[in-house]
């Protein structure tokens, strides 16, 4: 592989972290483990770099990578509690991301998250940081956990609902 | 909002039950609709994350010696691949990438950069 194709490759990588980690969050029902699925798919999509085709859209080899992650995780792992069946996995795994959605609904979500309240930005924005479980910020907060979780909910529904509108004047 | 996108929500959140989940998905099998939303759910979610990621990185601080350099999980992987192949070849001596959100990144170096595993 020559420098430039590699350079290429890893410019490639780089900017399908999100989509990739997207993706394979959605086929392992948000495990825990979806950052170390993530790892190991990289390692593969390294290891296989010389096999990439920089003429073929590199997602569609990367999804394909990530499908037989999971699934070799899936495989592996006995202890996740949400797995799901093979046939709806098959499915949600044909099913994926339209990289021009994928980065509309990005810059959506920040023009969103600036309309949302400060007080609500800023509690959605923490439960998103390592560690700061639902539990943790309900004790900071001085709320029950469960209100807490009631609340970031719609939180996240008004946001999605707000990106859902936004991607749909996009494309008006 | 419907028992089915509440559930959903439950799952992103993994607070869902084992009896919900089962529910969950027959409905997905049979509706597009919702798998479309489950989608849409994720990449929010995912964003979300890189979001907080952005707002969290301090730039990369350089030091002689023995350098780090704080990414978030994501970012990290991606880092790591630029530098096994655009680092200078003279500068790769002790380089740790720390992933900053503790979420256990680790990634393999193959003998050109020193990467310390948090």
């Amino acid at each position: 592989m020559d420098e430039e194709i590699e350079s290429a490759f890893v410019n490639e990588i780089a900017q399908s972290q999100l989509m990739m980690r997207s993706y394979l969050a959605k086929l392992l029902a948000n495990s825990i483990s979806t950052d170390d699925v993530l790892q190991e798919a990289n390692k593969v999509l390294w290891i296989k770099r010389s096999d990439w085709d920089p003429e073929t859209p590199f997602m569609k080899w990367a999804y394909r990578i990530c499908y037989f992650q999971a699934k070799a995780f899936l495989r592996d792992s006995k202890r996740e509690r949400l797995v799901f069946r093979e046939d709806l996995f098959d499915m949600l795994a044909a099913e994926e991301p339209r990289d021009d959605t994928t980065r509309q609904r990005e810059r959506a979500l920040h023009g969103c998250l600036k309309k949302l309240r400060s007080d609500d930005r800023e509690m959605l924005l923490r439960r998103y940081e390592a560690g700061e479980s639902v539990d943790k910020l309900a004790v900071d907060t001085g709320v029950g956990a469960n209100t807490l979780s009631q609340r970031l909910r719609r939180i996240r529904v008004r946001l999605h609902d707000c990106v859902r509108r936004n991607l749909t004047a996009y494309s008006v | 909002m419907r028992k089915d996108e509440e559930m959903l929500w439950k799952l992103v959140d993994r607070s869902i039950t084992d009896e919900e989940f089962d529910q969950l998905q027959d409905t997905l099998s049979k509706s597009s609709e919702l798998r479309r939303t489950y989608q849409d759910v994720m990449e929010m979610d995912g964003a979300l994350r890189a979001v907080e990621m952005q707002k969290e990185e301090p730039s990369a601080g350089m030091k002689r010696g023995r350098r780090k350099i704080w990414f978030g999980a994501i970012g990290a992987a991606a880092a790591s691949l630029a530098m096994l192949v655009l680092w200078p070849a003279g500068e790769r001596e002790e380089v740790e990438v720390v992933d900053q959100t503790s979420q256990g990144f680790r990634f393999v170096a193959w003998g050109k950069v020193d990467i310390c595993l948090h």
